[in-house]
């Protein structure tokens, strides 16, 4: 079965409903388990869901992280709110299509090597899963370069040096 | 350089926060003195600092409570005359921005906030579900925005946050640096 992994906290401006019912239309259509990483104060509302293809994970280490983002096929984030979204960065890193709601810090960030719908089509994104999970071969040239964008602007090495420098500048002052 | 790196630390996990301690790893990787200042919470044993090093104060993690004796723990020990001088204090935005201001003023030491988004009152009031949540919302937006332009530096996380920060805090200088993005 294909997988579409989720990492967030579980707080309303991550939009865990959205993801849920995204969930219910793409397994209209194709099997597909849905899974959410991420502890938050919303997670009571989601352990009787009574659907068997849609896990809430709860908290887990970067490890089991990397481990289930490495056997998934699709990333998608519905969170209407977000000041980088380092998730996705690790999606692409993991050559998963990521598909996220149209914020304009991801235009800024991620550039074009995301998958954009507008904030609160659900149909929408539902739509872009089921392509996804279908056509992967299409979003191939896309994830490689979300990846080397990635590894090439938000390394250890990048950020730490542009720290670095910054806080050079700030100390001669 | 000789750094204290401060965040809090609460039950839940947040990518902000566990980004913040990347960063410092980073930053130890490249050969600075780096020790990460927090409290007791959700991070411990979810990711590896090394080489830089870490001292949690140990608290009460409950709300209200819980940031209450992290503020005073916090001040306490940035205040102590046999702390050793950090050339630079970064600060991760959150409740310990402003006492770790109030602090580094007194003692004339250069502090740097890490900001992963720049909120408005507002937006924070729309997701606090009950009248407890929304004094913490106001509480938590104070002590983070309040002390922007007391800042010596603020690092952003992407470009977008800058311009919403710029508005915030005009004369602080100001770098997007975006988050460490690693697996």
């Amino acid at each position: 079965m294909q997988r579409v992994l989720t990492v967030a906290r579980l707080e309303a401006n991550k939009r865990p409903w959205d993801f849920v019912k995204v969930a219910e239309l793409v397994n209209k259509k194709v099997d597909t388990e849905f899974v959410w990483i991420g502890h938050g104060t919303l997670l009571k509302n989601f352990f009787k869901l009574g659907k068997p293809y849609i896990k809430f994970a709860g908290k887990l280490s970067e490890r089991e992280k990397s481990e289930l983002m490495r056997s998934s096929n699709v990333y998608v984030s519905t969170s209407e709110m977000e000041g980088f979204n380092v998730t996705v960065g690790e999606a692409l890193l993991h050559e998963l299509i990521a598909i996220v709601y149209d914020l304009p810090v991801y235009r800024s960030v991620y550039k074009d090597t995301v998958i954009y719908v507008p904030l609160g089509d659900i149909e929408r994104m539902a739509g872009s899963v089921i392509d996804s999970l279908c056509h992967r071969d299409a979003y191939v040239e896309r994830v490689m370069k979300g990846k080397e964008l990635v590894r090439a602007n938000y390394s250890s090495e990048a950020v730490g040096r542009a720290v670095e420098n910054f806080l050079a500048k700030i100390l001669m002052d | 350089m000789n750094l204290l790196m401060v965040t809090e630390d609460t039950v839940y996990l947040a990518g902000g926060r566990i980004e913040f301690l990347k960063l410092c790893r980073a930053l130890a990787a490249l050969k600075h003195n780096v020790t990460i200042l927090t409290c007791s919470g959700a991070t411990e044993d979810i990711i590896d600092i090394e080489p830089a090093r870490m001292i949690r104060l140990r608290i009460w993690q409950t709300r209200f409570i819980g940031p209450a004796q992290f503020i005073v723990k916090l001040a306490t020990y940035l205040a102590r005359p046999s702390m050793e001088k950090p050339e630079a204090v970064i600060v991760n935005a959150g409740y310990a921005v402003l006492p770790t201001v109030i602090v580094a003023k007194l003692k004339n030491l250069k502090v740097v906030g890490l900001y992963h988004d720049a909120l408005t009152l507002t937006q924070l009031l729309r997701y606090a579900i009950s009248p407890t949540r929304k004094l913490t919302a106001v509480m938590r937006w104070f002590l983070m925005y309040a002390p922007l332009g007391h800042l010596h530096g603020v690092i952003s996380v992407s470009p977008w946050t800058t311009d919403r920060l710029r508005k915030m805090a005009a004369k602080t200088p100001i770098t997007s640096v975006g988050d460490v993005v690693e697996v």
